[in-house]
């Protein structure tokens, strides 16, 4: 295994919402979850992660809130919000025709 | 919405600032310790733990700056740092800041003032609500259409059955209604002995209604209070007068008022505010026209043949009184307007017919419906003024270009000082956009300042005009305060100025600054040949608008001197006036001969008093009557002006007679009747042979002419003498006596010492007679000419301004150049050029600017005069007098404002020039 992988520009929002998607986290487990799905392969610099956290919130995509975790620590949680969520699908759908379009191309020449 | 939602996130992250800076820390805290757990559940020794953590984490500032411009927030940052360094800078500059603030100031004040009034007299439409739906209405006469306020060939009244006709043509279409023009009315309130006198106007029903106006308080007049013949005697009055006289809105109504002798009933109040068709003049009471008989209304009409003034408006189509104003909604106004016309035509045919001369009935038939739209209302003051204030305006405009041109001089100056900081800025990595912006923010910090001092300076300003000038003309202007427009204005123009003056200088300073980020050049050598030029050519651009104001300001004191030097053809010193009105203090008119007898006897009988006259009309008072004669052996009908006077008018006056006699107690209604005929009607018909002997009259010449007198500007200053004729008062038909307004006295020596002592005698005389105006006649002279006086000062007010900006920027750019230059001249003179040359040289320069600046100017006046052509009084447009007075003038200043730079730079010391490098 070489070096993981930097992400591709832009698609890290769509990382990030759909982390979100599924329960409300905060910052760090959110970059945990998307290097432990992608085993390692995806790793996410702080440097990027809460401009883009911060980036995202103001869009009104996701909502921030102040909770305790379970070692009961207070850390700021992420929650999608409705327009998020659609704005997820749309990210989605994009990602996909992306993607298929890309494995064509590289398959097939 | 989602720019709403950004938006509430952006406020919310600005205003609790300090709680998203302790968020965002808590929160980078919280994945640091995470990170530290981690690497010490991995193994690590809490020290190292700790150390790797912080370098996976990078820099945190650089993070949180990251952070922070997601939110939006690096912006207003920076702004707040551009507003901190900006105050700083200024803070240390007090002198530069205080003559850039004190002439935006002026410069925006300037503009604000004038705005405010040309914005109150003749832009802002009436408070109405749609006012775009209204029309008003007037007749086109055979001499064509002219001005809506009243210039030849339109008629604006309409008689009260016309309105009628007009009203059932409308039918459902609209609403139309009727109302006077304001007039003075004698009004006693309940439980007051004092009578006093207030504007009304006489309404139709729908009055209210048609303007889309409901009453405040009670109701508004309806159809059964102006009926005419109708005994319902109603009122409404204005939340001025309720809250002034009547104890409050809540209180007038019910409450009975006495006017013009007539009780009626407060029935409403009108909302405050409400000034109805004319902006220029408030009406306290409107009453239904129902009423007109009663209250003797017989002010501001015409009449088309010779009427019996026994009986009421209502009935005399002959009688124009009545200014109309229709509400049609846009949908059906073309249909309703065309009805309208074939309606007034009707009535026009009608009235032909009752002409007899057949010349008039032709002129009669003529008559053509006119309309025209409405939303700005009747104003005689936008009618007097409106010329006035757009010139102005057009100076003021001039102002602030001067002083923009001035301000960025001066900043340019100041961004030499700068270049290096600027330099500094760049290498450490500034983008252009925030420079820019920095510069900007100065500007912008400047015109704040300086619109704020100039808002103060031109509220105080408009005020002091509105009342000094506007009031005293006649009018008082009755919508008249700095509201949201008036501030949306100076907004405005402060962001233009400070772009305008504030864009040059940054760019040059940046480009400066740019070029000695990279070379190491010293501030002098980066600002460029380039920007001095630019300097040069605002510096002319000043001279130039600067000599456009001061020419127009000669041109139109000239008017003012010209017209203050005019000889009326009476004499003015010595002579004291007063206007009075004997119908409505009660005074029959049977009993007008004998109370001017009475008024002479009493104004003979005080010391210094060397004679006295009553007449219809006063000289310069605003009062004119006019009628169609026939002249002995002449084929036409002119139409004259006429005046009925007392014995001994003439020597009172001061009117001098060029042949024949003066009237005299014996022209009595028992002796042979007699007139007087000015210089112009003996030119004009009787062809230079004498008139005296000769005979005159209004339906058949029977008035014998026994003298000439000298033409006499009686109507305004303004206006060439009309053919006038004199009639003695003792010889007007008891049945045709109407009101004398005025008496005339002449005293030995200064006038204005015996105004009180006259006033006096007058008073006690005839206590029950309402005398207003007691004065010097040089009083009313000076109302005359209220307009050509205000707008002259304020004229040489602005052109003084301009002149002393340009002249400023002229001496800045020279002082700036030998400043600049001090090591080339110290080089000179080391080589021996004499002082002499040293001074030429900055001289020759100045000379340079002058030259193409009174050059450019003089275009420019060329360009500019003939839209003051319409102001002007006995000189011409581009009088060279004037231009070559004028333009000798400015090259006298500019030496001035060059003197002291040129003299600095001959006293440069060539060692001191040649080591401050």
């Amino acid at each position: 295994m070489g070096k993981p992988n930097d992400l591709v520009q832009g698609t890290l929002d769509l990382l990030i919402l759909k982390v979100v998607s599924l329960e409300p986290k905060h910052g760090w487990a959110i970059a945990k979850r998307i290097e432990q799905i992608s085993k390692d392969e995806l790793q996410v610099q702080q440097g990027s992660l809460y401009p883009a956290l911060y980036r995202l919130e103001q869009q009104g995509w996701i909502k921030a809130e102040w909770r305790a975790t379970d070692g009961g620590r207070q850390a700021k949680f992420y929650s999608l919000t409705a327009p998020g969520r659609r704005r997820l699908d749309a990210e989605l759908a994009n990602w996909n025709r992306l993607s298929s379009a890309i494995n064509l191309v590289v398959r097939t020449t | 919405m989602r720019w709403t939602r950004r938006l509430a996130v952006r406020l919310k992250s600005t205003v609790a600032r300090g709680r998203v800076e302790r968020d965002l820390d808590a929160e980078l805290q919280f994945h640091l310790d995470q990170q530290i757990a981690e690497n010490i559940a991995r193994g690590m020794g809490a020290a190292d733990a700790r150390a790797a953590a912080l370098r996976a984490f990078g820099s945190v500032a650089y993070l949180k700056e990251e952070c922070r411009a997601s939110l939006g927030l690096r912006l207003v940052d920076e702004l707040q740092q551009d507003l901190r360094y900006t105050a700083r800078g200024l803070a240390k500059a007090p002198a530069f800041t205080a003559i850039v603030v004190l002439t935006l100031a002026l410069g925006i004040g300037a503009n604000t003032t004038i705005f405010t009034l040309l914005d109150a007299v003749v832009l802002k439409p009436l408070p109405l609500p749609a006012v775009d739906e209204l029309t008003t209405f007037y007749e086109i006469g055979p001499e064509g259409a002219a001005d809506l306020t009243g210039g030849t060939g339109r008629f604006l009244r309409f008689s009260y059955p016309r309105f009628k006709r007009l009203e059932e043509a409308l039918g459902s279409s609209g609403s139309l209604a009727a109302v006077t023009r304001g007039a003075r009315f004698v009004v006693r309130l309940p439980g007051s002995a004092q009578a006093q006198f207030l504007s009304a106007q006489l309404v139709s029903e729908r009055y209210f209604e048609t303007l889309g106006v409901a009453a405040a308080r009670g109701r508004t007049i309806t159809a059964d209070d102006t009926r005419p013949g109708g005994d319902a005697q109603a009122a409404v009055v204005s939340d001025g007068l309720a809250t002034r006289l009547l104890g409050g809105p809540d209180a007038a109504v019910g409450r009975s008022i006495a006017i013009n002798g007539v009780t009626v009933t407060v029935v409403g109040v009108a909302p405050a505010g409400f000034v109805g068709l004319w902006t220029d003049s408030e009406s306290d009471i409107w009453l239904p026209l129902a009423l007109q008989h009663q209250l003797h209304y017989d002010n501001n009409s015409s009449s088309y043949t010779r009427i019996d003034q026994d009986r009421p408006w209502a009935d005399e189509d002959a009688v124009a009184w009545l200014t109309l104003v229709a509400r049609i909604p846009r949908a059906g106004r073309a249909r309703a307007i065309t009805a309208l016309a074939a309606a007034n035509q009707q009535g026009v045919a009608e009235l032909a017919s009752l002409v007899d001369n057949p010349k008039s009935r032709a002129a009669m038939a003529a008559h053509r419906l006119g309309t025209e739209p409405f939303a700005r209302g009747f104003s005689g003051l936008r009618a007097r003024f409106a010329d006035a204030l757009f010139a102005l305006a057009a100076m003021v405009a001039v102002v602030l270009l001067v002083t923009c041109a001035n301000v960025a001089n001066l900043l340019l100056a100041r961004a030499a000082g700068r270049t290096r900081d600027i330099a500094i800025r760049i290498s450490l990595g500034a983008t252009t956009g925030r420079l820019v912006r920095q510069c900007l923010a100065e500007s912008l910090a400047l015109t704040a300042l300086g619109a704020a001092a100039g808002l103060v300076l031109s509220r105080w300003a408009a005020d002091f005009l509105a009342r000094e000038v506007l009031a005293r003309s006649g009018a008082l202007p009755a919508v008249f305060a700095v509201d949201g427009r008036v501030l949306a204005f100076a907004a405005a123009i402060s962001i233009v100025t400070a772009c305008a003056f504030g864009l040059t200088p940054a760019i040059r300073a940046i480009r400066a600054g740019r070029t000695a980020a990279g070379s190491g050049l010293t501030e002098r050598q980066a600002i460029g040949h380039a920007t001095m030029a630019g300097m040069r050519a605002r510096v002319v651009g000043q001279l130039a608008l600067a000599l456009i104001v001061v020419f127009a300001a000669t041109l139109l004191g000239r008017t003012l001197v010209n017209l203050m030097r005019i000889d009326p053809g009476f004499t003015a010193d010595g002579l004291i006036t007063a206007s009075f009105d004997p119908i409505v203090s009660g005074y029959p008119p049977s009993d007008m001969p004998a109370m001017s007898r009475r008024l002479i006897e009493a104004m003979n009988a005080v010391p210094g008093v060397s004679s006295a006259a009553v007449s219809r009309c006063g000289l310069i008072a605003g009062c004119s009557s006019s009628g169609g004669f026939r002249i002995d052996g002449i084929e036409d009908q002119p139409s004259l002006n006429e005046n009925w006077v007392s014995p001994r008018y003439f020597a009172t006056a001061g009117i001098p007679l060029v042949a024949g006699r003066e009237f005299v107690e014996g022209d009595t209604a028992r002796s042979v009747r007699v007139a007087i005929v000015n210089e112009t009607i003996a030119r004009r018909y009787f062809a230079g042979r004498s008139p005296i002997g000769r005979r005159l009259g209004a339906s058949k010449p029977d008035v014998e002419i026994v003298g000439v007198a000298r033409d006499a500007r009686t109507q305004t200053l303004h206006d060439p003498p009309a053919p006038m004729v004199y009639f003695p008062i003792d010889q007007k038909p008891v049945f045709l006596q109407t009101a004398l307004t005025n008496l005339d006295v002449r005293v030995a020596g200064d006038a204005a010492p015996a105004v009180a002592a006259i006033r006096d005698a007058i008073r006690r005389a005839e206590p029950n007679l309402l005398v207003g105006d007691v004065g010097p006649m040089s009083g009313r002279l000076a109302r005359d000419l209220a307009r050509e006086r205000v707008v002259a000062w304020l004229a040489f007010g602005f052109a003084g301004l301009t002149l002393l900006l340009a002249s400023l920027g002229l001496y800045g750019v020279l002082s700036y150049g030998v400043a600049r230059r001090t090591q080339e001249l110290g080089v000179r003179m080391a080589l021996g050029a004499r002082r002499i040359e040293v001074m030429r040289l900055v001289l020759g320069q100045s000379a340079k600017m002058t030259a193409c600046g009174i050059a450019l100017g003089i275009a420019g006046a060329a360009a500019s005069a003939r839209y003051l052509s319409g102001m002007l009084f006995g000189v011409a447009p581009m009088d060279p007098v004037a231009l070559a007075a004028v333009s000798l003038g400015f090259a006298i200043v500019s030496l001035l404002a060059s003197y002291v730079p040129a003299r600095r730079a001959t006293r440069v010391d060539p060692i001191v020039a040649l080591r401050c490098e």
